[in-house]
Parts: structure tokens; sequence; C-alpha cells
């Protein structure tokens, strides 16, 4: 019998970070990251966030389809057997947005050095 | 609750026709208006399942457990536990709607206690993702519809007020 390799965060965040690549992903989005952890009631989690296309987010009927686009990025994880029993939330954001989020982040620590 | 005019109101909080960066606190209103939008749909259903009596159906709304009532929907959203393996025992199986509204449910919760507690900037919400979550609640709201009547949504309903019905469910 061959054991299987446990899977860990490194794999989850490094099978993340490669989904932009994937072909029904690659005209919309350009990249994806990841957060790990617990959700408020204590259940084992992962957040995945993948960064649109400004563009992309214009186009009618857009977040209808995000809805089965969730799905099969949960599908692939699980697949690729990263995802272990965490319960995945996905999070979305612009190229414009998560810049400006940045510089706020950014600007805040500024403000409290 | 005009379940309606939650949902409009998260529409135009969390609308693109604005002009400008939206301020974070109207984002996060958004959020929390889209979860309580779906919040009320299933506790209305819920209380109206068991009274018909305007004033104890209002009292019996305000008794379901959000704790309660997540606990639940993910035992349908992961298709496993004590309450899913008694559903398809009992009902032969569960309508694929009905696990698409717990498993909203899960995520509209989730990010409606990052809206209303995670008051750090880095867990600010971006224009985009709320849309998406307000897509979700009106998308929830459309498959509850689509299921409400069946027996299936009718244990649901009840696995949400009743804490430990799931002890019981063997």
């Amino acid at each position: 019998m061959t054991a299987t390799k446990p899977t860990t965060d490194d794999d989850l965040r490094a099978a993340v970070a490669e989904l932009p690549k994937l072909p029904w992903l690659a005209a919309d989005f350009v990249g994806a990251d990841c957060r790990i952890g617990d959700d408020h009631d204590g259940y084992p989690s992962v957040w995945v966030r993948l960064i649109a296309k400004d563009a992309t987010v214009e186009r009618p009927g857009f977040f209808d389809e995000f809805r089965l686009t969730s799905d099969r990025v949960c599908e692939h994880l699980r697949d690729a057997g990263v995802l272990g029993d965490r319960f995945m939330f996905d999070d979305l954001i612009t190229e414009t947005e998560l810049r400006e989020m940045l510089e706020d982040i950014a600007n805040e620590h500024r403000a409290l050095a | 609750m005009n379940i309606a005019h939650l949902l409009e109101q998260a529409g135009h909080l969390a609308g693109r026709q604005a002009v400008g960066r939206p301020r974070p606190i109207d984002l996060r209103r958004a959020v929390s208006a889209a979860y309580y939008a779906v919040f009320h749909t299933l506790t209305e259903a819920g209380a109206a399942r068991l009274h018909t009596d305007a004033t104890t159906r209002h009292l019996l709304s305000r008794t379901f457990d959000h704790r309660t009532m997540k606990d639940a929907a993910r035992q349908f959203a992961n298709k496993s536990g004590k309450l899913w393996l008694f559903a398809v025992a009992t009902f032969g199986s569960v309508p694929q709607e009905l696990v698409r509204v717990a498993e909203l449910f899960i995520k509209l919760q989730e990010a409606r206690h990052q809206a209303n507690y995670d008051r750090r900037t880095a867990s600010n919400f971006s224009r985009a993702v709320c849309q998406l979550r307000v897509t979700d609640a009106r998308n929830l709201i459309r498959a509850w519809e689509a299921v409400r009547g069946t027996p299936q949504a009718q244990f649901f309903l009840l696995a949400l007020l009743l804490k430990d019905l799931g002890r019981f469910a063997d």
C-alpha cells in the first residue's frame, strides 16, 4: 500500500496561485491568493480570492456566472486533493480595487508609524 | 420585514452606478443587508411553518439563532452529517437548489460577520465582492422559492430552528 502524502497549507496556497493559468479562468482573472484559517465559528476554512480584470466585472451577467466559476474552482482544488476538510469561501476583487486597498493599508501603516 | 427593500438597499449600497470609490462603511452595510434579506426570508418561512397567527409567527421568527442555522446549513452544504443523512434516508434525495440555499447562507453569514465585526482596513470589502454577495442573496431567495414547498425544505426549516434536532436524527 502506498501512503498518501498529506497536503499542507503551502500545497493549497500553491494550487490557488496557479488558478489563473487555467484556460477557463485566464481570460477574466489575472491573479489569485488565499487566506487559510477558521471561520467565525471555528470551522476550518479557506478564503480564495480571485483578482479580476476591471472589464470582467462590467460584463452583464458576470456575477450570476461567477457562482459556477466558484463551484468549478472548489471542485478543482478538491480534485487536486489540497482542500482537505476546509469549507471554501469565495472572494473577488478587481485589479484597480486591489491596488486601492493596498494603498489604503500602506497609508494606514504610515499614519500609525 | 420587507425583504425586497433589504435587497434593494443592499444593491444600492453596492451599486456600480455611483461615481468614485464607494465608502467602506456602505459596502459593509450592503453585505449586512444582503445577509439579513436571506435570514428573514428563512426565519419568516420557518415561523409560518409552525404557526398561522401573526403575533406568534413574529415571536417564533425571533427565536432563530444564527449559529444553529449555520450548523444545520453546513450539513446540507457539505452533504454530510446526521441531518443530511436523515433527509436523504427519509426523502430519498435532496434538491440541488436546497443545497445551494445552504451553501450561500453560510457564505453570506460569514461575510456579514466580517462586515459587522472585523474592523481592520485589510478586511474592507471590494465593490466586486459586495455585488457578488447581493447576487448571492437574490439567487438564494430564488432557489428557496423553487423548493420551499418540498418536504425536504420543510425539514430544513426545522433544522435551522431546532438546535438539537441532529441528535435525534438517527
